[in-house]
């Protein structure tokens, strides 16, 4: 299992365009991942689990994967966050 | 759509009209009685069922989640094409929810341990996220509450199979809250004029299927059913967005001034459209529909094309790999066939890529030049198989006019193996005692480079070729056509296009072989002048098109169309084409408005 800090950068935050591209991503991957936030752990496949976070810019959260595919698939997810969500 | 909000104002005048501001969600106007709709809010009791009955209601769920997903993917799909990514982008953030794990977990548990219907199961689990997401308090999140609602209230009814009982009056206005595109589609029978809308959340869905249904329609105005009231007079502008309401007789005389242009616009469109298809010297010419989706096959009969000459398939496939059984096949089959009259439909088998089939799969490098097509059908006999148990069956109920097209064939071996497994499932559809179509027309999709260059091989093992001019055009000249880099150099009419393609309609002729064209090509007025002249009389097109096209048609002589064709095959550069087609147009031009 690996975790990972992370901040969110676009302005919008995780509304629903970035939330469906998460979990699409997320869902390539055999891995299980979770998202931690305020003292909540949801599935990070579950678009409505990252709606209900209502995360916005600069909000902290944890990444936290674990499966047989969990390097690559914390990179991707990573990178999705980074580019912001190619939100500009 | 516009993506933002627009101020919504109410104007009254002295006069006592009023207007009412909202969307533009698809243009027109219409003038006619107000129906005030209301479908009434979704009601569930917390029925509980027999420990023995658990199953079923877990299956109900299961398919209308499937039907939900399929119904998602049509329209995002539409809305890609017609109106951009900002409506599609909606309705992906709609599918995913329907596939949430999370959400189904919830619902399984409703149903499992605690015995609930199916229809309360849905409902509880989404209003606890529903709850949640209101109580964040983020502005972004809460808006999209409306998307969620939709969902929930969509998959209730279907499990409530509370579809088919609307009614509403003919010819009036819909002034509604909102509205779902099936209902759009129900009423359409009653052949309302126009829709008058509150919400715009649900706009995204309406104004993509109002727009391929010619409805006007105005959204987002939040008053319209507490404003208009049951079966006064309304005028709808859906090309600006607004509605008046009590009009003066000023408005009115305007906007039936309005009309009239746009039914003689209409109109001029259905003289073209009723010509006979022969063109200025006589010859005559065939101009089909290229179709996809159940909601488009009414264009068959509105543009009066001469049956389907593509039949795309895909839409069959519901998401990771699920694809129709065979029964639901037959029907969308069945549908295309009574919407094309008399004539034939050209049935393409499945052409997707890899990443639909199995979502396991690793995105391919280049997906393009991988499994896609034919190749990912002799992989998968299973849905090969199935696809020809539908589309033969069919085919024996309708001897003559159903045709097969292979996708993205690239070698001969593909083709046998193909007719090989057709002999098969001919074979067990005569075994269970199904009439057969023993004559049954067989082509190819020409789109693969190598297929137009051994047309002459292919030519006596087809009955017909049809030539896909965007594929062609993207792998011809190593193109890709989704490329914003490189777009400048996606050229349908390309010197070497047109080589490939009289390449193609002569090892047609030499073999007395149907030959057509499906690509943007054809639907250009210019690429059909100049495939006629190169005797290529059977086009097929997007619905919308065939005005333009047979307006250009009808009024050229075979001579004209051959002698144009002949200067656009000396070209030696896009550039050269390019200025003929200038030239061609500017001449036109002159003669038709001096």
């Amino acid at each position: 299992m690996i975790k990972k800090k992370i901040t969110i950068k676009n302005k919008a935050g995780l509304h629903a365009r970035p939330a469906a591209l998460l979990v699409k991503l997320a869902a390539r991957f055999k891995s299980d991942f979770f998202i931690h936030m305020y003292g909540y752990r949801i599935n990070g496949k579950s678009i409505l689990g990252v709606m209900t976070l209502a995360a916005e810019e600069g909000a902290e959260l944890e990444l936290e994967v674990d499966g047989p595919d969990e390097q690559e698939a914390l990179e991707s997810i990573v990178k999705l966050f980074e580019d912001g969500f190619n939100e500009e | 759509m516009k993506k933002s909000w627009v101020m919504k104002e109410i104007e009254e005048n002295r006069s006592g009209e009023i207007v009412i501001e909202g969307l533009s969600a698809s243009p027109g106007i219409a003038i006619g009685p107000a129906f005030i709709y209301q479908r009434g809010n979704i009601k569930v009791d917390p029925q509980k069922v027999d420990h023995k009955e658990v199953k079923r209601e877990l299956k109900s769920f299961e398919e209308v989640k499937e039907l939900t997903v399929r119904d998602l993917e049509r329209i995002s799909s539409i809305g890609r094409r017609g109106i951009g990514n900002d409506s599609s982008d909606i309705i992906d953030a709609q599918i995913e929810i329907v596939n949430d794990p999370e959400l189904r977990k919830s619902i399984h548990t409703h149903i499992k341990d605690q015995q609930f219907k199916a229809d309360y199961a849905v409902c509880e689990a989404f209003n606890k996220y529903l709850g949640l997401i209101e109580s964040s308090g983020n502005k972004l999140m809460i808006e999209r509450l409306v998307d969620i609602r939709d969902i929930r209230d969509r998959m209730v009814r279907k499990l409530q199979h509370r579809w088919q009982t609307m009614s509403v009056n003919e010819r009036s206005i819909i002034v509604s809250d909102e509205i779902t595109p099936s209902e759009i589609i129900e009423f359409t029978r009653s052949n309302i004029l126009a829709l008058a809308l509150n919400k715009g959340g649900l706009t995204t869905h309406t104004s993509i299927i109002a727009n391929a249904m010619g409805l006007p329609a105005v959204a987002g105005t939040s008053i319209a059913t507490r404003v208009i009231q049951r079966g006064e007079k309304i005028i709808v502008d859906g090309t600006r967005g607004r509605i008046i309401v009590r009009p003066t007789n000023e408005s009115l005389d305007k906007y039936q001034r309005l009309l009239r242009q746009q039914k003689r616009k209409e109109r001029d469109l259905q003289k073209i459209l009723s010509l006979p298809s022969t063109t200025a010297s006589g010859e005559n010419f065939t101009l089909r529909a290229n179709m996809e989706f159940d909601e488009e096959l009414i264009n068959v009969e509105k543009y009066k094309a001469d049956g389907i000459g593509l039949l795309r398939t895909e839409s069959l496939f519901i998401s990771d790999g699920i694809h129709l059984d065979r029964s639901s096949q037959e029907a969308f089959y069945r549908k295309s066939l009574i919407v094309a009259g008399q004539q034939t439909v050209t049935i393409r088998l499945f052409d997707v890529g890899g990443d639909k089939i199995l979502n396991e799969t690793k995105p391919e490098a280049n997906p393009f030049l991988g499994w896609r097509g034919i190749r990912i059908l002799l992989d998968r006999r299973d849905l090969l198989e199935d696809q020809l148990y539908a589309i033969l069956k069919v085919a024996g109920e309708y001897p003559g006019r159903v045709k097969i097209l292979l996708p993205m064939v690239s070698s001969m071996e593909e083709l046998q193996a193909v007719k090989e497994e057709i002999g098969k499932v001919q074979d067990t559809l005569k075994n269970e005692g199904h009439a057969i179509d023993k004559h049954i027309q067989i082509g190819i999709m020409v789109e693969v480079p190598s297929t137009a260059i051994q047309a002459d091989d292919f030519a006596s093992h087809v009955d017909f070729f049809s030539i896909g001019t965007n594929d062609l055009t993207q792998y011809t000249l190593a193109v890709d056509r989704g490329n914003t880099l490189i777009s400048n150099l996606y050229q349908q009419m390309h010197p070497a296009i047109w080589k490939l393609i009289e390449m193609t309609v002569t090892a047609a002729k030499k073999y007395q072989k149907e030959v057509t064209v499906c690509g943007e090509l054809a639907s250009n007025p210019f690429g059909a002048m100049c495939l006629m002249g190169m005797g290529i009389s059977d086009l097929s097109m997007v619905p919308t098109a065939i005005p333009k096209v047979k307006k250009i048609l009808v009024s050229q002589t075979m001579d004209e169309m051959q002698d144009l064709i002949k200067k656009v095959e000396k070209a030696i550069s896009y550039s050269d084409v390019i200025a003929i087609v200038k030239n061609w147009y500017k001449e036109y031009d002159k003669n038709n408005n001096g």
